[in-house]
C-alpha cells in the first residue's frame, strides 16, 4: 500500500519531494501534552544523571507479581511490595525510597512515610521533594513551624518548584505570620502558571489586614482565572460588605449560593459514587504506574511494562499509565498495541485533541486510513483552534491521494492557525499535489524562512523550482 | 462533620487547601505561663459512671455522636450536681443490664452520690442531648432530653425526684436522632419555650456503612438526609404547641448538632445558633415575637472565614473581649478550625480565629464541648475544647490524627488573643480520651469553675480549678418572677471600675450540654463591683450597686432599688 500510494504521490511532485516529505512524515512523533508524564520522564533522567552515582539495577525479578486477588488488603500489600521491590532493585537511589514512602504516605502511615523520606535524604540531602512531603505531614499535625522550615529548605534546593510558595505561605498563616504570609503568595504568584489559590489566599490576608480594596482586587481575579470558584464569592462579598456596598455584597451572595447549592450537590453525588476498592485501586495504580516510570527511565521496559499493565488493569480511566505505556510499545515498534491505548485514552479524555491525533498518527502507520481520518476529524471537533488536527488530516488526504482540494483548505487552515516551517511544509505539498506550483513554492519557501537550518525544506524548496 | 474518604484529603494538599488553609490557625505556639491549672480529680470523686454507646460494631451514627452531660443544682442546696447521659441498646447489641443515664448529687469537697434511681433520671432511652430549667416556674429545674428516640421531659417534683411528663407535655419529638436542646422564652411571656435540634433522618433500612483503605468507618451525616428542627411554644399550663413550621424555624433543614441561645443583637429577644454538621450554620434571629429569620450567611456565622462548611459539633455564646457584644465559639471537625466569631456590634459577625489564636492546637483533632469560661479569674474569658476522634479507628487511614487525644486549654491574654497553654494547664488537661460534651461549674463552691467532661466508652473526666493566682469573682443566680423562674435569657452586665462584663442565662449549650446557670465573672484585682445591671427577657431592668466580690448572689427580679 505504502508502494503504491508513494509511486502516485511522486508522479505528482516528484521523486526528491516525495523522498523527503516521506522522511517528514516518517520523523513525525505522536504527541504529548507537555504536562505528561513523558515531561516527568525527561525530568527524571535528568535528575537521575546528575546524581552521583547512577544507579544500575542489581537484581531484575520477573516472578509474578500479581497472582494475589483484589481485595482492599491484599491491594495494600501490593503497593508496598512493588515499592521495597524497587529498593531492592535499586539499593542505593533515593528516588526509589522516596517512592516507598510515598506508598505509606498514601495509605495513612505518616510516620513511616517520614522514616523514608529521612532516609531518601541521606541518600541524596537534595530531593526536594522528600522534604515537601514531609512538609506536608508536618503541616497535617499542626507542626507548622516545622512545616515552614521543611519548604524553606524546598525552596533553597529549588525555588521555582511550583506550588511550594503556596504552602510555605499557608503555613505562615497559621502562625500568624500574615504579612510573611502575603509575600510568600505573591511569590507564588509571580512564578506559578495559574496561581488560582494564592490569589484567593492573598485575598483572604488583605481581608484579616482589612484593606478591603486589595482583597476585593484579589478575589477579582480570582474569578478571572477562575469564573466558578465558589469560595471568592464569599471572599468578595464580605469584602464588599466591610466597603459598605451592599448591591454587591447582595449579588455576590447569591452568586455565592449558587454556586455552594452545586457544590453541595456534587458532595453527595461523590459521597454516593464513593467506592473504597475502586478508590484503592486507583491509588496503587497511580503506584504502579509511578514505580513503572521508574523502571522505564532506567531502561527496564520489561519491568516497567508489567507494571503499568498492572496500573492499566486495576484503573480503566488512568491516562498516566497508558501514555507511559503507549510510548514504550511505540519504542518497540508495537503500533498496533499502542494505537489500542490511544484509543482507550481517547476515550478517557474524548476532549483531549492529543490523544485522537495519536490515534490518527497510529492507525496511519497501520494503514487504517478510515479510522485516521475519523480521528483526525475528532482532533478538529475538540480543538478547532489549534493546528495539529487540520495538519495531519491534510496529510493523510496526501498520502492517501483522496480528497485533495480538502487537504489545500486544511493545510491552509493549519497555517493560519499556527504559522509554522512544518505547516508551511504540508501547505507546499498540498498545493503541489493540487497543480499549484506557484502556492507550492510560496509556501515551502516560507518553511525555509522559518527553519533557515532545516535542509529538508530548502531541498524541497529547490526541487520545487528545479521540477517546475 | 467527617468523612469517609479522608485518604482523598491526604492525597492532595492542593485539593483541600482551602479547607486546610484556612482553618488551619493556630495563631501562636507560643507557650506562654498558664495562669491556669486544672488537676484530674476523677477517681477523688468516687464517680463510676461509665458511658456506654450502644454498639455492636455496626457503626451507626449515633454511637460516635454521644453524648452531652447536665450541670445545675436540682436540690437547691447550693451544690451543683452532676448528669450524665447514657447510650442504650442499638441494633445488634444486648445488655443484661439496661444502661441508664447517670445521676450524681453533689455532697460537697468533692464527694458525688450516685442517685439516679431515687431520683428517677435514669432514663433508658439513647441519650444524646439535654437542657434543664424550670419550664413550668414552680422553682426547681426540671429536664429535657433529646435522644436518639423519643425525647423526655421530667419534672422536678421538688422532693429530689423527677417524673416523666413528655406525654402530657407533648414534647416527645417523635423518634429523631436528637441533637443539642435549649430553653428559651422567644415570646418573652414569661414562660420557657423549648427548641430540640435533629440530626439527621435515620432508620436502621437506610444505615450507611463505609470502609476506608479497608477500614470500616461511621458513614458521614452526608449520606442522610437533613431535618429541620423543632420548636415548641409553651402553652403555660405544663403543655407544649409545636410552632416548628409557624415561628419559622421548621423551613430549614440542616445536620443540627449543639446549639446556644442568646441575644446576639441586644435587642431584648432571643436568638438561636445552631451548629449544622458539614453545612451552614443557621442563626436564628428572633423578632421578639417568636417568629425567626435565618440569617446566618448575611451575618457571616454560616461558615468559616474562607466560605467552607465545616464539621460543626458544639457551640457556646460569650463575650470574649470584653466589648459589650455576645460572641460564639464553634467546635468542628479534623483538619478544620474551630470558629470564633466576633460579634461586630453591628448585627454582622467576624470569623477572627486567624488573628486570635482561638483555634491554636485545635486543627489536628476533633472537636466538641467548649465554653467561654474565666477560668482564672482575671477578667476575661478562656477557652476549653473537648477533644476527641470520632473515627475509632482513625490511627489505621490515617496516623496524623488520634481517636484518644488530650484537650485543649486556651488562655485569653486580655487584648483579644488566646494563646494554647494545655502542656502547662495542669494535670488535668493531659488526660487522653476521646471528649464529647463538657460541662463548666463552680463544684466545689470555691469561686472558680471547674470542668466535666463526657467520654464515650469510658469514665468522664472531671477537673477542679487550681489556678494559683486567682482574682476577685462574683457569681450571680437569677431568680425571675413576672419573668421565667430562673432568668433564662436574660443579660447580666458587671461593672468594676474599668472592667464591664456581659453574660447570658443559657439553658442548653455547648455540645448538646447543659451548665453555667450560676453566672460567672471574674474581676481580677477589683475588689468592688460598682453596679450590676439584669435585662430581663420581656421584663424590665434591674441595677444592683455597690456590691461586695467573692460571692454567690442571687438576684431577684424587680428587687433592685434602680428598677428599670
Amino acid at each position: 500500500m505504502i508502494h503504491s500510494w508513494f509511486k502516485k504521490f511522486r508522479k505528482y511532485v516528484g521523486w526528491g519531494i516525495a523522498v523527503i516529505f516521506l522522511a517528514i512524515c516518517a520523523s513525525s512523533h505522536t504527541y504529548t501534552n507537555p504536562e505528561t508524564i513523558l515531561t516527568d520522564i525527561a525530568r527524571e533522567s535528568k535528575f537521575n544523571l546528575e546524581q552521583n552515582d547512577a544507579p544500575k539495577p542489581t537484581s531484575v525479578t520477573f516472578e509474578p507479581l500479581f497472582a494475589k486477588p483484589l481485595t482492599l488488603g491484599a491491594l495494600k500489600e501490593e503497593a508496598v511490595d512493588i515499592a521495597v521491590r524497587l529498593t531492592k532493585d535499586f539499593p542505593n537511589s533515593a528516588d526509589a525510597v522516596f517512592q516507598v514512602g510515598n506508598v505509606y504516605r498514601n495509605q495513612g502511615n505518616s510516620a513511616m512515610a517520614v522514616k523514608c523520606w529521612e532516609r531518601c535524604l541521606e541518600l541524596y540531602p537534595e530531593h526536594a521533594e522528600a522534604y515537601d512531603g514531609m512538609g506536608r505531614i508536618a503541616f497535617q499535625k499542626a507542626e507548622y513551624q516545622k512545616a515552614v522550615e521543611l519548604w524553606q529548605r524546598v525552596l533553597d534546593i529549588n525555588p521555582k518548584l511550583p506550588g511550594i510558595y503556596n504552602s510555605l505561605a499557608c503555613a505562615l498563616v497559621c502562625l500568624g505570620r500574615t504579612e510573611e504570609a502575603v509575600t510568600a503568595f505573591q511569590k507564588d504568584i509571580e512564578i506559578s502558571e495559574r496561581p488560582v489559590h494564592s490569589h484567593f489566599m492573598l485575598g483572604e490576608q488583605y481581608l484579616l489586614l482589612k484593606e478591603y480594596e486589595k482583597a476585593k482586587s484579589s478575589y477579582e481575579m480570582v474569578i478571572k482565572l477562575q469564573p466558578d470558584y465558589t469560595y471568592a464569592y464569599y471572599g468578595l462579598a464580605t469584602a464588599c460588605e466591610r466597603l459598605g456596598q451592599k448591591d454587591k455584597f447582595k449579588d455576590y451572595i447569591e452568586k455565592f449560593k449558587e454556586l455552594k447549592a452545586r457544590e453541595m450537590q456534587a458532595l453527595k453525588a461523590r459521597d454516593s459514587a464513593f467506592d473504597d476498592l475502586v478508590s484503592l485501586r486507583q491509588s496503587v495504580a497511580q503506584t504502579h504506574t509511578s514505580i513503572g516510570q521508574f523502571y522505564y527511565v532506567r531502561k527496564n521496559a520489561q519491568k516497567a511494562e508489567e507494571l503499568l499493565q498492572r496500573a492499566a488493569m486495576l484503573d480503566p480511566k488512568n491516562s498516566d499509565c497508558r501514555i507511559l505505556l503507549a510510548s514504550l510499545y511505540q519504542q518497540d515498534g508495537r503500533a498496533a498495541q499502542a494505537l489500542q491505548l490511544y484509543e482507550q485514552l481517547s476515550t478517557i479524555k474524548p476532549n483531549s485533541a492529543v490523544h485522537h491525533v495519536n490515534v490518527g498518527i497510529l492507525s496511519m502507520q497501520l494503514q487504517r486510513f478510515d479510522n485516521a481520518e475519523k480521528a483526525f476529524q475528532r482532533a478538529i471537533k475538540c480543538a478547532p483552534k489549534q493546528a495539529v488536527g487540520y495538519r495531519e488530516l491534510a496529510c493523510l488526504y496526501i498520502m492517501t491521494d483522496r480528497k485533495l482540494p480538502d487537504a489545500r483548505k486544511l493545510a491552509e487552515q493549519a497555517v493560519t492557525l499556527e504559522a509554522t516551517a512544518y505547516n508551511y511544509s504540508i501547505l507546499g505539498l498540498a498545493c503541489q499535489m493540487n497543480g499549484d506550483t506557484a502556492g507550492a513554492a510560496s509556501a515551502i519557501k516560507q518553511a525555509v524562512e522559518l527553519e533557515p537550518d532545516n535542509m529538508k525544506y530548502k531541498q524541497i524548496y529547490e526541487q520545487i523550482k528545479k521540477e517546475n | 462533620m467527617f468523612f469517609s474518604g479522608v485518604q482523598k484529603s491526604m492525597l492532595s494538599l492542593r485539593g483541600r487547601i482551602i479547607v486546610i488553609l484556612i482553618l488551619l490557625c493556630a495563631f501562636s505556639h507560643a507557650q506562654a505561663k498558664s495562669t491556669i491549672k486544672l488537676t484530674d480529680v476523677t477517681k477523688e470523686t468516687r464517680i463510676t459512671f461509665r458511658h456506654t454507646d450502644g454498639s455492636s460494631g455496626r457503626r451507626y451514627i449515633m454511637e460516635t455522636v454521644s453524648a452531652g452531660l447536665a450541670l445545675f443544682d436540682y436540690d437547691d442546696d447550693g451544690d451543683v450536681d452532676i448528669y450524665f447521659l447514657n447510650g442504650a441498646p442499638l441494633k445488634g447489641t444486648k445488655f443484661d443490664e439496661l444502661p441508664k443515664n447517670a445521676f450524681y448529687r453533689n455532697e460537697g469537697n468533692w464527694k458525688f452520690t450516685d442517685v439516679t434511681e431515687q431520683s428517677g433520671l435514669g432514663d433508658t432511652g439513647y441519650g444524646l442531648g439535654v437542657a434543664v430549667a424550670d419550664y413550668d416556674n414552680d422553682g426547681d429545674l426540671d429536664v429535657y432530653l433529646n435522644n436518639y428516640g423519643p425525647n423526655v421531659l421530667y419534672r422536678n417534683n421538688g422532693d429530689g425526684t423527677f417524673t416523666d411528663v413528655t406525654k402530657q407535655a407533648g414534647v416527645d419529638n417523635g423518634f429523631q436522632v436528637g441533637a443539642g436542646a435549649c430553653f428559651l422564652d422567644m415570646d418573652r411571656d414569661g414562660d420557657l419555650d423549648l427548641y430540640a435540634s435533629n440530626y439527621l433522618e435515620f432508620s436502621y433500612d437506610i444505615h450507611v456503612t463505609k470502609t476506608t483503605m479497608g477500614v470500616p468507618v461511621y458513614a458521614n451525616p452526608r449520606y442522610y438526609q437533613p431535618l429541620p428542627d423543632t420548636l415548641y411554644r409553651n402553652n403555660g399550663d405544663g403543655t407544649f404547641t409545636d410552632v416548628s413550621k409557624a415561628s419559622g424555624v421548621g423551613n430549614h433543614a440542616g445536620w443540627g448538632m449543639g446549639m446556644v441561645c442568646g441575644d446576639y443583637d441586644n435587642d431584648g429577644d432571643t436568638d438561636i445558633f445552631i451548629a449544622n454538621d458539614v453545612a451552614e450554620n443557621f442563626l436564628f434571629r428572633n423578632d421578639g415575637s417568636g417568629k425567626f429569620e435565618e440569617v446566618a450567611l448575611i451575618t457571616g456565622v454560616a461558615y468559616d472565614v474562607s466560605g467552607s462548611s465545616q464539621g460543626s459539633m458544639g457551640v457556646d455564646c460569650g463575650d470574649y473581649d470584653n466589648d459589650g457584644w455576645l460572641d460564639f465559639y464553634m467546635t468542628s471537625y479534623q483538619q478544620q478550625l474551630t470558629a470564633l466569631y466576633k460579634n461586630l456590634g453591628n448585627g454582622t459577625f467576624q470569623e477572627v480565629n486567624l488573628i486570635t489564636g482561638a483555634g491554636a492546637g485545635t486543627h489536628p483533632y476533633v472537636t466538641w464541648g467548649n465554653s467561654f469560661v474565666d477560668f482564672d479569674n482575671d477578667g476575661d474569658r478562656d477557652i476549653l475544647v473537648a477533644c476527641g476522634h470520632l473515627q475509632d479507628s482513625i490511627e489505621l487511614f490515617d496516623d496524623t490524627s488520634s481517636y484518644f487525644v488530650r484537650n485543649i486549654l486556651l488562655m485569653n491574654t486580655g487584648d483579644g488573643k488566646f494563646v494554647d497553654v494545655s502542656e502547662d494547664g495542669g494535670d488535668g488537661m493531659k488526660v487522653k480520651l476521646s471528649s464529647r460534651g463538657a460541662g463548666f461549674d463552680d463544684l466545689d463552691n470555691d469561686g472558680d469553675i471547674d470542668v466535666v467532661i463526657l467520654n464515650p466508652r469510658r469514665e468522664p473526666t472531671i477537673l477542679r480549678n487550681d489556678s494559683p493566682s486567682k482574682g476577685h469573682w462574683l457569681q450571680v443566680r437569677l431568680q425571675g418572677v413576672k419573668t421565667n423562674r430562673d432568668g433564662v435569657g436574660a443579660h447580666v452586665k458587671v461593672v468594676a471600675g474599668d472592667l464591664t462584663l456581659l453574660d447570658e442565662v443559657h439553658s442548653g449549650r455547648g455540645y448538646q450540654s447543659h451548665y453555667g446557670m450560676r453566672l460567672h465573672f471574674g474581676l481580677g484585682s477589683r475588689e468592688r463591683v460598682d453596679h450590676i445591671e439584669v435585662r430581663w427577657v420581656g421584663g424590665g431592668v434591674d441595677v444592683f450597686n455597690d456590691i461586695a466580690v467573692d460571692q454567690l448572689l442571687t438576684l431577684t427580679e424587680g428587687s433592685s432599688k434602680d428598677e428599670r
